[in-house]
């Protein structure tokens, strides 16, 4: 260790002290204080950044509460994206026969009430066929 | 009596109090009316505590930073703030106890956002003029700005604290919020630190 502490410390203390080192000519008191004085008349209030900020950060909320409740996405176009993706397949000739019916089939039968389900469509094509 | 005792005991091995030291209840008085002057937008009372803080904190942070210019910066910001909060200004600690808590705060911000950017290099150049020993005063000064900027922020802040502005462990405390025990431990680590720089550098 060094013999001399004493002499150490002195040494720190008046490097930290650093008193031979000096501020620009231009840090003079007049200019700093008019430019202490000048950065705060130009900088917004904290306020109204505060305020510019909720009102964001709510329009940010309103927008994502409005696309997570908002009525689910039309139907119809999940349907359109389904035909758009999937090819389309050649009709059964048993469905062609059935359409055929269906087209040739006399006015006043012609309306939706009178095929209410898939088990109608089977019972009519059923008595279609000729009895063994 | 006792405040001049208590600076007696402190002031050992250290340099005269500085200009902006205050203390007394008179002292006080006055930084309470400057700051009313200053919140009212008297720009010359910002001028006469400019003159009284402008080199304390211009110091501590050169040797925090070793930067000129950001030492600079840091010292305006220092008074911008002080600026700023000059309406809601009450005397309940020391004045200097208020402008460093301010000025550490600041030191801190800085310090981070030099972390964030590890990449620029902030050492300030020493020119090695000259020979003997002013040669090797220039090579104990690099040697000291090494290792102090080596040191934790808080035990260089501590001691800058305790040798520049010669402010009581309690005040530190205040400053840094924490205990009077982690102060003088903060700063007898600092000071063995720097110490034993110098003794390596005198070993060589």
């Amino acid at each position: 260790m060094n013999k001399n502490p004493d002499k150490v410390d002195d040494q720190i203390d008046r490097f930290l002290q650093a008193e031979e080192d000096g501020l620009k000519p231009k840090f003079s008191n007049a200019k700093l204080a008019s430019e202490v004085f000048a950065c705060k008349r130009t900088e917004p209030r904290r306020g109204i950044i505060l305020a510019f900020s909720l009102a964001g950060l709510a329009a940010c909320v309103a927008f994502a509460f409005l696309l997570r409740f908002s009525p689910a996405g039309d139907p119809s176009d999940s349907l359109t994206q389904d035909v758009q993706v999937r090819p389309v397949e050649p009709l059964l000739d048993s469905d062609k026969e059935l359409l055929e019916d269906l087209l040739v089939m006399p006015q006043e039968m012609n309306w939706v009430e009178a095929l209410p389900d898939e088990a109608t469509l089977d019972l009519l094509v059923m008595l279609d066929q000729p009895f063994e | 009596m006792k405040a001049a005792c208590a600076w007696t005991t402190n002031s050992i091995g250290l340099l005269a109090m500085n200009e902006a030291d205050s203390a007394s209840p008179l002292d006080r008085e006055r930084e309470v009316l400057l700051m009313a002057r200053i919140a009212s937008g008297e720009q010359s009372a910002m001028e006469e505590l400019i003159g009284l803080w402008k080199m304390p904190l211009f110091r501590f942070f050169l040797r925090s930073l070793n930067h000129h210019e950001d030492a600079e910066d840091l010292t305006q910001r220092v008074f911008i703030r002080i600026y700023r909060s000059s309406e809601r200004y009450q005397a309940k600690a020391k004045f200097s106890t208020w402008v460093f808590t301010i000025a550490r705060n600041l030191l801190i911000d800085e310090i981070k956002k030099r972390n964030r950017r590890p990449q620029m290099v902030f050492d300030e150049h020493i020119e090695k003029v000259g020979d003997g020993e002013e040669r090797h005063s220039e090579e104990l000064t690099e040697i000291l700005i090494r290792h102090l900027d080596s040191l934790p922020e808080n035990h260089r802040t501590a001691l800058l604290l305790r040798v520049q502005r010669e402010l009581s462990y309690r005040e530190i405390a205040e400053v840094m919020q924490t205990t009077e025990a982690s102060v003088k431990t903060w700063i007898h680590r600092a000071r063995l630190e720097l110490r034993q720089s110098l003794s390596n550098l005198r070993q060589l």
